[in-house]
């Protein structure tokens, strides 16, 4: 697991408007920069809401992270429904 | 006396990020009470703005993640999110100010991080949407760690207040504090949207009253069944010890299941027409 680099990747993408329109054009790109675990590498790309939660997420960066890529806050939650 | 105004506020983003999502009496009962708020501060005509906020991975990481840390700069970018409905714009800093307070932090044995460039996040810029829509008052940001633990204990924010204090009250410049945060909240998570209203509650009266050592007992076990989120009351209790002895008033408290938060208002009375 490497948490802090899905959690690195999250920070870098939501608080540097440069990495965050580089995500917007090429996910794949700026996600192939950070040191990813396969499982991990396909929950970002998919933005599996529920299996970054499940990782150790952060809420803050996780939930933003949803807001970028358009997802609407009953759907987030829809998503963690039954998780603690 | 320097400190013309204090208060505490909430910052939650659905504020004005998604509004609508508190029933409408709810949300013009709350966005009144912040409104009025934010005239009484104009009132006080502030020289300078002491925010005690969190932020929320604005700026720092946890390759390094400070306890506290003290903007300095002469001017902010912020909001950092395009999704509270502020205008991302620029702040202006009161550089000097922040230095006299960093120094008295100090003197005081208590060594808070620096920092030249900041970015503001809700956490700062939804109080100032309401207290100074103009942003033309220059603020300190001063960034307590609610966020990524270890977080520093309620009494060393309060401590972190009290170093600050003859500072703020012997300047020349008339100066405004506002606390930024909490009360209970856990956004984000499944259990968003669950409100401890007897803890906001219990918090609340221990501010009003200025109980100090009320304050400084809280813990971050005894606050965290309150949601992660409440952890921010630190920014309170640094603040209660900025003012000293008060009393103060709750303007609004609204729970605001839409916007997973326990919304609070308060402002504190200034004795001697400070």
């Amino acid at each position: 697991m490497s948490l802090y680099q899905v959690q690195k990747l999250f920070f870098h993408t939501l608080s540097d408007a440069t990495l965050r329109s580089e995500y917007r054009r090429s996910p794949e790109s700026l996600v192939g920069r950070y040191e990813l675990e396969p499982a991990e590498r396909t929950a970002v790309l998919k933005v599996d809401i529920r299996a970054l939660y499940q990782m150790g997420v952060d809420p803050l960066l996780l939930r933003p992270f949803t807001q970028l890529n358009g997802i609407a806050a009953k759907d987030h939650y829809a998503a963690l429904k039954g998780l603690e | 006396m320097a400190l013309v105004f204090a208060c505490g506020v909430a910052h939650a983003p659905g504020i004005l990020g998604w509004p609508e999502a508190a029933p409408a009496e709810q949300r013009e009962r709350f966005h009144g009470a912040y409104h009025r708020l934010g005239a009484a501060l104009r009132a006080s005509r502030p020289d300078a703005i002491v925010i005690f906020a969190a932020e929320h991975w604005a700026n720092f990481f946890v390759d390094n993640y400070p306890a506290f840390c003290i903007g300095r700069a002469s001017r902010y970018c912020g909001p950092l999110e395009e999704s509270i409905n502020i205008p991302h714009g620029t702040v202006n800093g009161d550089a000097s100010l922040a230095r006299q307070l960093l120094a008295a932090c100090y003197e005081h044995d208590i060594e808070p991080s620096f920092s030249d460039e900041l970015t503001l996040d809700h956490g700062v810029m939804v109080p100032l949407h309401f207290f100074t829509p103009q942003r033309d008052v220059p603020v300190v940001p001063v960034i307590v760690n609610a966020l990524a633990p270890p977080l520093p204990a309620p009494r060393r924010c309060f401590n972190l207040g009290a170093a600050m204090a003859e500072v703020i009250r012997s300047s020349p410049k008339r100066i405004a504090v506002i606390a930024s945060g909490g009360l209970s909240h856990r956004p984000g998570t499944p259990r968003a949207g669950e409100i401890d209203e007897a803890f906001d509650r219990e918090f609340l009266a221990a501010f009003c009253r200025a109980d100090a050592s009320k304050l400084c007992a809280y813990t971050d076990e005894s606050i965290s069944p309150a949601g992660f989120g409440a952890q921010e009351i630190r920014n309170w209790i640094a603040v209660a010890a900025v003012v000293g002895d008060y009393r103060a008033n709750v303007l609004a408290y609204e729970p605001v299941t839409g916007w997973s938060t326990g919304c609070a208002l308060v402002q504190v009375e200034m004795p001697g027409g400070r």
